[in-house]
C-alpha cells in the first residue's frame, strides 16, 4: 500500500523520535510512505505574526502540491492548518482566487478537488493491526490523549487511539479528558495555568489505573513532560504500537534499556 | 360578474412595505373596484366591508394569512351571499418577505387571484351529528384539569394516559415556587376528586392507537396493557410488594399518591413471568386482585372531540458529556431530586456521603445550540426553590450558577431575596465541565466544577458534592406518535403549535381538537391548568352544539369524461368514494375535500369545487402576464 | 434576468412556515412567488407543468412523511413527482428545474435556506448555460 504523506517540520528537530517511529512502524506494515515532493511548512503558529495570510498561503501551498484522494499527516498542527486552509479555499471565492494568483508565480496550479487531509490517528486505526501483534506480547495497561487540534475545530474520530492500541494487545483505560488542552504554546507566557492542566491530565490517567499515556502530538508530549511530572511514560502513540510489534526501541526513537 | 377587492393597511404592517396606492392604480385599470382600510378586520373595517358589498359580486380580500382572518371575512361573505370569495396573504407572502420585487410580488398576488376567481366555488355546508363524548390524551395536570372541567357537563370524558398512574410529573413534586407550599395539597385533592366522578372513564397503561372519523365525530382505538391487578379489587394495602422477593420489587405503587390506588406488576422482572412459579403476591392478597392472567386490551372509542395533553420531559441532560451525568455519582438532575425529596429519600454525595456543599447548575443544555436553543422560563423559579430547600434540609453550601434568573409572579424577587438572606450564593456564568479529576490536588474525592464568573473576571473552580442539574423542557415521548396519528404539525421543537399563539392557545388547525398543557410549550403548574381547562371549555362549546356544520360536496364528477379506471377510489385516503350502479359515489360524511382523487384522476373528470384545476391554470397564466 | 421560482406551498405545513418565517421579514429572491394549495397532493401535474413552462423552478413544498393532513396525501405527491421528475429527463428537460421538499410548519428557516439554495443552483445554471 502506497499513501502519500506530509511530515511537516517538527519531523526534522522537535520530534525526530516521532517520525522514526512512523517510518519504522510504517515499513514493517508494508505501507510506502510518499512523501510530498517539495512541501514545505504548514504555517504552524509562529507564522500567525506575520503580514496576514503568509500563514494561510504556505498551507495551501502544499495543498496544490498535493495530488491524489488522501494526504496523511502526523503532526495535529499540520493538521490543523492544512484543514482549515482547505475550508478556506472551499467556501471562500476571493481567497481562493488570491492564493490562486499566488501560485501562479511559481507555476503552480490550484485544482479544484484537494485530497482529503488523513490524520495519522485514523489512517492506523483502519489498518487491521491484530495480525501484526507479536506473539506473547503483554500490553500494560495505557491511557490515551488526543489534545486539541484533532477535537477542535475540525473533529477527527475521537476513538482511533482506542481502537489501534486495542487491536494490538494494550488494555485502554477511559478517561474523560483526553480532548482538553495540555496549554499549547503557554510555556511561552510563562502561566501558571499549564501547570494545572497538565498535571490534571496525567492524575486522572494514573487515578484511573494506567501506566502510561499515549499521546499523538509533540506539543502535548513536551508539555505533558515537562509540567505534568508524570510518574510513568508519556509516548507517542506509534512507539506504543511499534512495541507491540515486536520492533526494537531504537528504532522507535526510544532509549534502549526499554 | 362584479368583482370588489379589499386591501388591508394593516396598521401599516402592509402599507408602509407596499405601494398600495400604485396597488390601487395597477389594479383598477383591470375594471375591479378596489377598496382600502386601515384595519379591515376590525369592527369598523368589517363594518366598511359590509357596506360595501352587494349580494352576488365576488370578493377579493388581500390581507393577513387566511390562516389568521380567513375565517372572519368568509363567515362574512356567507352572510352577504357573495358569489365568490378569495383571500391572498399579502402581508405573508408579500409584504413581510422582502423588500426588493415587494410590489411585484403583491401584484402578481392579486392578479393571479382575481383572475382564477370566477372559477372558485364555495363548497355546501351541511350539518353533521356531533358525538356528545371527549376524549384527552394524558393524565398529567393538564388533562386532568380538562378531565374535571369536562365533566362537570354530564358527558362521558376518556381519560388515556400512558403510565400505570396519573398525575404525571406534578405527583413528584415536592414543594412548589414561589411559595414553598406543599405540591401535593394541590394536586392529590384533584386526583381524587376524578376518581369521584362517574362520567369519567380512566385508561391507565394506554395508548391511542389509531384515529378515524372526522370532527365531531371521530373513532379511536386504544390499547390497554395488562396492569396485572385488579384496580376494582384492590385496595392499595401494598401487602404484595412486601413479600414480592425480587429486588427492586417487581410490583410498583410508585407515586405519593396512587391513582388507580393498585400497584402494578412489572412483568419483565417478575418471577411468574420469567416461569419460575413464584406467586407470593398473589397468595398474600386477601382481595384476590392478582390477575397473572390478563392481556393487552383494545378499546374503541367514538368521541367527538380530543384534548392533547401529552406533556413535556425534562432535556435528556446525558447528551452532555461534559457535565457527566448517568456517569459520575453525584450528579443529579432537579427531577431526581424532586423525586427523593418527595419520597424521603436521602441524598448522597459524589463520596456516597450526605452532601456539605452543593452546586444548582441552571440551563442545562438551554440556551445553547447544541442542545435547547430556547429558555424554558419556568426552570430558573424550580431550582431556586430546590436550592432553598437543600439549605434548609441539608443544612449544605448552596451555589447557584445562572444565565439570568427568569423569576415569574410577583413573589419571586422576594424569593430570591430569601434565598440570599439564607445564604445560598449566585454567581453568573455557564459551567464548563463537571469532572470527577480535580483540578486542585486537595479537591480529590469532591466532584470539580469549572465555570466562568462574568461578574468577576476569570474561570474559576469549585468543589462539590453533589451538583443537581436544572435542564430545560422538551416535548414527551410519544408526542410525535400523537401528532401523526391526529395530523398535527409541530413546530421544529417537537411542541404543538396552536391555531394561532395569542388568540387562539389551546386551538389547533384541526377541528375538533385542542391542545393543554406542555404540550404546546414550557408551562407551570398554573398555566397547565388555566390551559387544561380552557381546552376543557373550548371542547364543550363545540361539543354542546347540536351539530357541526362542515363543508361537503366539494367534488364534482363528470360522467362524460370517466373512463371507469376507479384510481379515486384506491387513492381516496379516508374511503370516501366508492362505486354504484349509477357511477361515482361519494359519502359526503367521510369526504375532506383532500383533492387527491382529482389528482390521481387521468382523464380530469373530477373537479374539487373550493379549488378546481382551471383556477390554478388561470392563475399561472396571469402570473406569466404580470411584470 | 434573475430566475423566477413558482412556489406551490401546501396550506397546513408549508405556507405556515412561510409564515413563520415571515415574521423575522427575511429577504427572499425577488422572482420567488407563492401560491397555496390544498395539499400537495392534489396537485395536478398538468398545473406544474404549466408552471414548469413558466418559470425556471418550481418548488412544491408539503408535510413530512407522517404528518400530512389527509393522511397520505405528500406521499401520493411524492410519486406524482417523482414520475415527472422521470418524464422531464426522458423529454431532455432538466429535472433539477423541480424542487420537492417535506417540511413543518416549524421549519420557516429552513424554507427560506432552501429557497435560497434552490435560487442559487438555478442562477448557476443559467450562466452555465
Amino acid at each position: 500500500m502506497k499513501i502519500l504523506y506530509y511530515p511537516g517540520c517538527s519531523s526534522e528537530h522537535l520530534a525526530r523520535d516521532l517520525y522514526l517511529s512512523i517510518e519504522t512502524l510504517a515499513s514493517s506494515l508494508g505501507v510506502e510512505l510518499e512523501v510530498l515532493s517539495d512541501w514545505n511548512c504548514c504555517g504552524a503558529r509562529e507564522i500567525e505574526e506575520a503580514p496576514e495570510g503568509v500563514g494561510l498561503f504556505l498551507a495551501a501551498r502544499n495543498l496544490a502540491l498535493a495530488q491524489g484522494e488522501e494526504l496523511l499527516v502526523a503532526c495535529s498542527l499540520c493538521f490543523h492548518n492544512l484543514k482549515r486552509a482547505q475550508d478556506l479555499l472551499r467556501k471562500e471565492a476571493g481567497f481562493r482566487a488570491r492564493i490562486a494568483e499566488l501560485l501562479k508565480e511559481e507555476g503552480l496550479e490550484l485544482s479544484l478537488k484537494t485530497p482529503q487531509i488523513l490524520p495519522l490517528t485514523e489512517f492506523l486505526a483502519r489498518l487491521d493491526l491484530s495480525k501484526f501483534r507479536s506473539a506473547g506480547f503483554r500490553g500494560l495497561p495505557v491511557a490515551v490523549y488526543y489534545g486539541c487540534f484533532l477535537s477542535r475545530p475540525c473533529p477527527t474520530d475521537l476513538e482511533a487511539l482506542e481502537k489501534a492500541l486495542s487491536a494490538v494487545g494494550y488494555p485502554v483505560v477511559p478517561t474523560t479528558l483526553k480532548s482538553h488542552c495540555c496549554g499549547g504554546h503557554l510555556p511561552r507566557t510563562d502561566s501558571p495555568v499549564i501547570k494545572n492542566l497538565c498535571q490534571r491530565l496525567i492524575f486522572e490517567a494514573h487515578q484511573k489505573g494506567a501506566t502510561g499515556l499515549a499521546v499523538a502530538c509533540p506539543v502535548c508530549k513536551l508539555n505533558l513532560e515537562i509540567y505534568g511530572g508524570p510518574s510513568f511514560p508519556v509516548r507517542y502513540f506509534t512507539q506504543y504500537l511499534g512495541l507491540a510489534l515486536g520492533l526494537s526501541p531504537s528504532w522507535l526513537g526510544l532509549p534502549e534499556e526499554e | 360578474m362584479r368583482t370588489k377587492v379589499f386591501l388591508c393597511e394593516c396598521g401599516g404592517n402592509i402599507s408602509e412595505n407596499l405601494d398600495l396606492k400604485a396597488l390601487k392604480k395597477a389594479l383598477a385599470s383591470s375594471g375591479v373596484e378596489v377598496l382600502r382600510h386601515p384595519f379591515l378586520c376590525s369592527p369598523e373595517g368589517q363594518a366598511f366591508f359590509e357596506a360595501r358589498i352587494l349580494p352576488g359580486e365576488a370578493v377579493l380580500v388581500g390581507a393577513c394569512s387566511p390562516h389568521l382572518h380567513g375565517p372572519t371575512f368568509k363567515t362574512l361573505s356567507k352572510k352577504l351571499r357573495v358569489r365568490a370569495f378569495h383571500m391572498v396573504a399579502l402581508r405573508e407572502e408579500a409584504a413581510w418577505i422582502g423588500k426588493e420585487g415587494a410590489y411585484q410580488r403583491a401584484l402578481r398576488l392579486l392578479k393571479g387571484a382575481l383572475s382564477a376567481l370566477p372559477y372558485y366555488q364555495a363548497p355546501d355546508l351541511k350539518e353533521f351529528p356531533i358525538t356528545k363524548a371527549l376524549l384527552i390524551i394524558g393524565g398529567g395536570i393538564a388533562g386532568l384539569s380538562a378531565a374535571l372541567k369536562a365533566s362537570e357537563k354530564e358527558l362521558p370524558v376518556y381519560l388515556v394516559e400512558r403510565e400505570a398512574f396519573l398525575g404525571g410529573k406534578a405527583v413528584f413534586l415536592d414543594r412548589l415556587y414561589p411559595r414553598l407550599e406543599c405540591a401535593s395539597c394541590l394536586v392529590s385533592p384533584r386526583l381524587s376528586a376524578l376518581s369521584h366522578q362517574k362520567n369519567i372513564r380512566l385508561y391507565t397503561l394506554s395508548r391511542v392507537l389509531q384515529v378515524g372519523g372526522r370532527p365531531g365525530a371521530y373513532e379511536v382505538t386504544l390499547e390497554e396493557r395488562p396492569r396485572y391487578v385488579d384496580p376494582e379489587r384492590c385496595h392499595g394495602c401494598g401487602e404484595c410488594l412486601r413479600v414480592c422477593p425480587v429486588n427492586p420489587p417487581a410490583l410498583t405503587m410508585d407515586p405519593p399518591h396512587p391513582v388507580p390506588r393498585a400497584p402494578v406488576i412489572h412483568a419483565a422482572r417478575c418471577l411468574h413471568f420469567k416461569g419460575e412459579g413464584c406467586s407470593r403476591c398473589k397468595e398474600v392478597c386477601s382481595r384476590k386482585a392478582i390477575r397473572f392472567e390478563e392481556n393487552p386490551r383494545l378499546h374503541r372509542l367514538k368521541v367527538g372531540g380530543i384534548i392533547v395533553a401529552t406533556g413535556f420531559k425534562p432535556y435528556p441532560v446525558e447528551k452532555i458529556p461534559y457535565y457527566g451525568y448517568k456517569r459520575l455519582p453525584g450528579v443529579i438532575t432537579l427531577w431526581d431530586l424532586e423525586k427523593a425529596f418527595c419520597q424521603k429519600e436521602a441524598l448522597r454525595g459524589f463520596d456516597g456521603g450526605p452532601p456539605r456543599k452543593v452546586a444548582v447548575v441552571h440551563c442545562a443544555g438551554s440556551r445553547d445550540r447544541r442542545h435547547l436553543s430556547y429558555c424554558s422560563e419556568i426552570c430558573c423559579g424550580l431550582a431556586l426553590k430546590a436550592g432553598i430547600l437543600l439549605r434548609e434540609r441539608l443544612s449544605a453550601e448552596v451555589y447557584h450558577f445562572y444565565l439570568d434568573l427568569r423569576l415569574k409572579s410577583p413573589e419571586g424577587e422576594a424569593l430570591l431575596r430569601r434565598a440570599k438572606e439564607e445564604g445560598l450564593r449566585f454567581i453568573r456564568g455557564q459551567v464548563a465541565e463537571i469532572s470527577e479529576v480535580p483540578l486542585r490536588p486537595e479537591d480529590e474525592g469532591r466532584l470539580t466544577l469549572l465555570a466562568e464568573n462574568t461578574l468577576q473576571p476569570g474561570q474559576k473552580v469549585w468543589a462539590v458534592d453533589l451538583v443537581v442539574l436544572v435542564p430545560g423542557f422538551v416535548p414527551e415521548g410519544g408526542s410525535e406518535e400523537v401528532a401523526s396519528l391526529l395530523g398535527l404539525c409541530p413546530d421544529r421543537f417537537g411542541f404543538f403549535s396552536p391555531r394561532e399563539e395569542k388568540t387562539a392557545p389551546v386551538e389547533t388547525l384541526r377541528k375538533g381538537i385542542w391542545i393543554a398543557g406542555a404540550a404546546s410549550g414550557p408551562k407551570d403548574l398554573s398555566e397547565s391548568v388555566l390551559s387544561g381547562e380552557a381546552a376543557a371549555l373550548e371542547a364543550l362549546l363545540f361539543l354542546e352544539k347540536s351539530a357541526f356544520l362542515a363543508d361537503t360536496e366539494w367534488v364534482d364528477w363528470e360522467e362524460e369524461r370517466c373512463g371507469r379506471c376507479w384510481l379515486c377510489v384506491e387513492v381516496c385516503p379516508f374511503k370516501a368514494l366508492r362505486v354504484s350502479p349509477k357511477g361515482l359515489k361519494v359519502e359526503e360524511a367521510l369526504c375532506c375535500g383532500c383533492g387527491l382523487c382529482a389528482s390521481a384522476c387521468p382523464s380530469g373528470a373530477l373537479r374539487i369545487k373550493p379549488f378546481p384545476r382551471q383556477a390554478y391554470l388561470q392563475t399561472l397564466e396571469a402570473l406569466a402576464n404580470a411584470p | 434576468m434573475p430566475p423566477k421560482i413558482i412556489g406551490f406551498l401546501c396550506e397546513w405545513c408549508a405556507a405556515r412556515a412561510l409564515e413563520n418565517l415571515a415574521f423575522h421579514r427575511p429577504e427572499l429572491p425577488p422572482g420567488f412567488q407563492p401560491l397555496r394549495i390544498n395539499c400537495t397532493g392534489s396537485l395536478e401535474l398538468e398545473v406544474v407543468t404549466k408552471a414548469l413552462a413558466q418559470a425556471e423552478g418550481v418548488l412544491v413544498a408539503g408535510c413530512p412523511s407522517g404528518e400530512c393532513h389527509f393522511k397520505e396525501g405528500n406521499l401520493r405527491a411524492g410519486l406524482h413527482l417523482e414520475a415527472l421528475r422521470r418524464v422531464l429527463s426522458a423529454l431532455g428537460e432538466d429535472p433539477r428545474r423541480l424542487k420537492v421538499l417535506w417540511l413543518s410548519a416549524g421549519e420557516g428557516e429552513r424554507l427560506g435556506e432552501e429557497i435560497w439554495k434552490f435560487y442559487r443552483e438555478l442562477s448557476h445554471e443559467d450562466r452555465g448555460s
